[in-house]
């Protein structure tokens, strides 16, 4: 049989940390790669996994018990149960990916934290804390859901966006559309608000808006994940009642 | 015939210079332009019963249409999903593909439907596939990148991920770790491969985004 | 006004610099990002009143309100993105008049101006939207595409599946049409398609709108 090499092979970002991964397909459809080390632990959402070689075990339990999974899933849109994968005996090879059609983000954290926005996490150092955070009143009118992800610790982190990254370092006043934040750096301020006059809430169809203010750095998504399922929304059949 | 594929690996065209006399087969809807001195043919495959176990087993449209050209013209071909396109020359073989994942290729090649095996029915995404048979050129999608993994031993795959591969290696549908991590690590059932050959994967999985979607809706 | 399109082809995302004073006109919800100094007013889509802009709302499908943003005291950025993945084409317009399909519009100076064409029942009939915006005037104009963006030169007669069309040249004329014949019209699964005749550029899109739209029609749960 002839055969060629699929195009998205060749999109590689190599790792030049502990962690032995490739990010592979990106930007468009980015899966992370894992060559791990006899008795390496990964913390992956659920649903994640594409392959894995047969050496690698999984185990699937409540991260930091029920009220904390609970909480997490209600309020960040994470899953309620978390996958641990272990690689046992000898090395082994376990392939991870999104749900969303876009790329994936590798930071290191070193005992530090990190916002991200509901939905983004995707797999992570069994080591990192991972929490929901309260957005402030005012989220709760953007369609963004209250809460945003609080991940901490010191690890790798994998988190994904819908559409393309575009990290932004702020210095001053920035202004981003709730639907395109993918994560932030704690050390901003942020301020949920209304993009200009009451008439372009209601009818610019921007709705609300994050006023980032200070240092730091923001990772903003080029697609609306709140706008997309809007239009998806549109096409749903309507369940006729009585059935 | 000559062909290239464009915007790939995201949202990829497969765009085909035919010469007179040449003939592509595609599945029905695929189509996104064409020289006007094409005639099409809609017909039901190999035969009617074929074409409805394709239908309601295979996942794919139960009509094919065959584009004759009479002059050279230009034709060009994609699939409804994002993602990429991938080409294969069979020479008097068979590759095996999951459901949707045929796109077209030369009238000579040959696509039947393949059972994936009880406990396939009871895999969320389920394993229905499709055998393409033959010798020509095949074309064949996916819902995200591909990625060719050859395998020699073992490998273990989620089965939504699956987009073809080679007959050469033997399967089996399984559950993911214990009876919990089937019930509730979201990978449901996974697919076990063993011997030689090449598995194409794709890296997302189309019930993944309507979940997805869905966390973004009110229910 | 400096147009930067980064992420392409599939996320593509336009990073427009306005120099003080500037603006630019955009389809409602485009807004990724903004300077503090960029001010955003929300308007009616076309000059002439509320009737034309209905029209334009109803047979365009572009939103009945749009968004102009504008650089204060010194030069700013916005960023503009389209709902769906795909491309971001630059076309700079000179006196010239294109029609764009209505998802295909992303943003245009403001010196550029929006009217509808009607097209016809059979648009209705094919369940595909078949509506143009005109463009006419002078300036860049933003298309978006849903997934990949290619030019096509049309010289004589060429068919293009409707939901694939994101804008033609107004030197070009075209029919909608059935394709094939009656049986590959009904069994086919291509319906309708656009037939161009003439001397003039079409750009299409490498993924079809409804195409998704019908199969997350199929698989979304239904609404309660």
């Amino acid at each position: 049989m002839v055969t060629i090499e699929p195009s998205a092979q060749k999109i590689v970002k190599k790792s030049e940390e502990n962690m032995k991964y490739n990010i592979i397909g990106r930007p468009d459809f980015a899966s992370i790669v894992v060559n791990m080390q006899a008795n390496e632990k990964i913390q992956a959402e659920s649903g994640a996994m594409v392959s894995m070689s047969p050496n690698i075990s999984i185990e699937t339990s409540a991260r930091g018990g029920v009220l904390s999974s609970l909480k997490r899933k209600v309020f960040s849109g994470e899953s309620f149960f978390q996958n641990t994968f272990t690689c046992e005996n000898s090395e082994g090879e376990l392939m991870l990916t999104s749900p969303s059609e876009g790329d994936i983000v590798h930071r290191k954290l070193q005992n530090e934290e990190i916002i991200l926005s509901r939905g983004a996490y995707v797999c992570g150092d069994t080591e990192l804390q991972i929490d929901s955070k309260w957005g402030g009143f005012k989220s709760f009118f953007s369609g963004e859901g209250l809460f945003f992800l609080k991940v901490s610790g010191t690890g790798d982190l994998f988190f994904a966006s819908f559409g393309a990254v575009e990290e932004i370092d702020i210095s001053g006043d920035y202004i981003v559309d709730t639907g395109h934040i993918v994560g932030f750096e704690p050390s901003l301020n942020y301020k949920i608000e209304k993009v200009g006059g009451l008439k372009s809430l209601f009818l610019s169809g921007e709705g609300l808006v994050c006023r980032f203010s200070g240092q730091g750095k923001v990772y903003i998504q080029t697609r609306n994940h709140n706008s997309f399922a809007r239009w998806a929304n549109t096409w749903r059949r309507v369940q006729k009642s009585g059935s | 015939m000559k062909y290239s594929i464009t915007h790939n690996p995201s949202y990829a065209m497969l765009n085909f210079t035919l010469s007179p006399g040449d003939s592509i087969k595609t599945e029905s809807g695929a189509m996104v332009y064409m020289d006007e001195a094409l005639d099409v043919e809609t017909s039901f495959g190999s035969g009617f019963l074929s074409a409805i176990s394709r239908k309601f087993l295979g996942g794919e449209s139960m009509f094919l249409n065959t584009y004759t050209a009479r002059e050279e013209v230009r034709l060009g071909v994609a699939p409804e999903f994002a993602g990429d396109i991938q080409h294969v020359e069979l020479n008097n073989e068979s590759l095996v593909l999951q459901k949707g994942a045929y796109l077209c290729s030369d009238a000579g090649i040959e696509i039947k439907t393949k059972f994936g095996g009880l406990k396939s029915l009871i895999s969320r995404e389920g394993v229905f596939l499709l055998e393409a048979a033959g010798t020509g050129n095949l074309f064949f999608n996916s819902y995200g990148a591909i990625i060719k993994k050859p395998v020699n031993g073992e490998f273990i795959l989620d089965t939504g991920h699956l987009v073809a591969f080679e007959p050469t290696l033997q399967y089996k549908v399984q559950k993911t770790g214990g009876w919990k991590s089937t019930l509730f690590s979201g990978e449901g059932f996974t697919m076990r491969f063993e011997g030689t050959g090449n598995v194409w994967i794709q890296t997302r999985v189309r019930k993944g985004l309507v979940d997805w979607i869905m966390g973004f809706l009110p229910r | 006004m400096k147009i930067d399109i980064k992420f392409k082809p599939s996320f593509a995302q336009a990073t427009v610099t306005l120099d003080d004073g500037e603006g630019i006109k955009s389809e409602s919800g485009a807004m990724v990002a903004k300077s503090d100094n960029v001010s955003i007013e929300t308007h009616k889509a076309q000059k002439g009143g509320l009737f034309k802009s209905i029209k334009s709302a109803l047979l365009g499908g572009e939103s009945f309100w749009m968004n102009t943003f504008t650089a204060n005291n010194g030069s700013g950025e916005v960023k503009l993105a389209p709902t769906l993945p795909g491309d971001i084409a630059q076309v700079d317009l000179a006196n010239q008049t294109l029609f764009v399909q209505s998802t295909g519009f992303l943003a245009s100076t403001p010196a550029i101006e929006m009217d509808t064409k009607f097209q016809g029942l059979k648009g209705f009939f094919s369940g595909e939207s078949l509506f143009f915006l005109k463009l006419s005037g002078t300036g860049p104009l933003l298309l978006s595409s849903f997934g990949g963006i290619d030019v096509m030169d049309v010289d004589g007669t060429f068919i293009i599946d409707t939901g694939h069309v994101v804008a033609f040249e107004d030197s070009l004329n075209y029919e909608v049409t059935k394709f094939g014949g009656w049986k590959s019209f009904f069994l086919g699964g291509e319906g309708i398609v656009a037939k161009f005749k003439g001397n003039g550029k079409v750009w299409i899109q490498t993924r079809n709108v409804p195409g998704l739209g019908k199969w997350l029609r199929s698989n979304l749960p239904p609404k309660r």
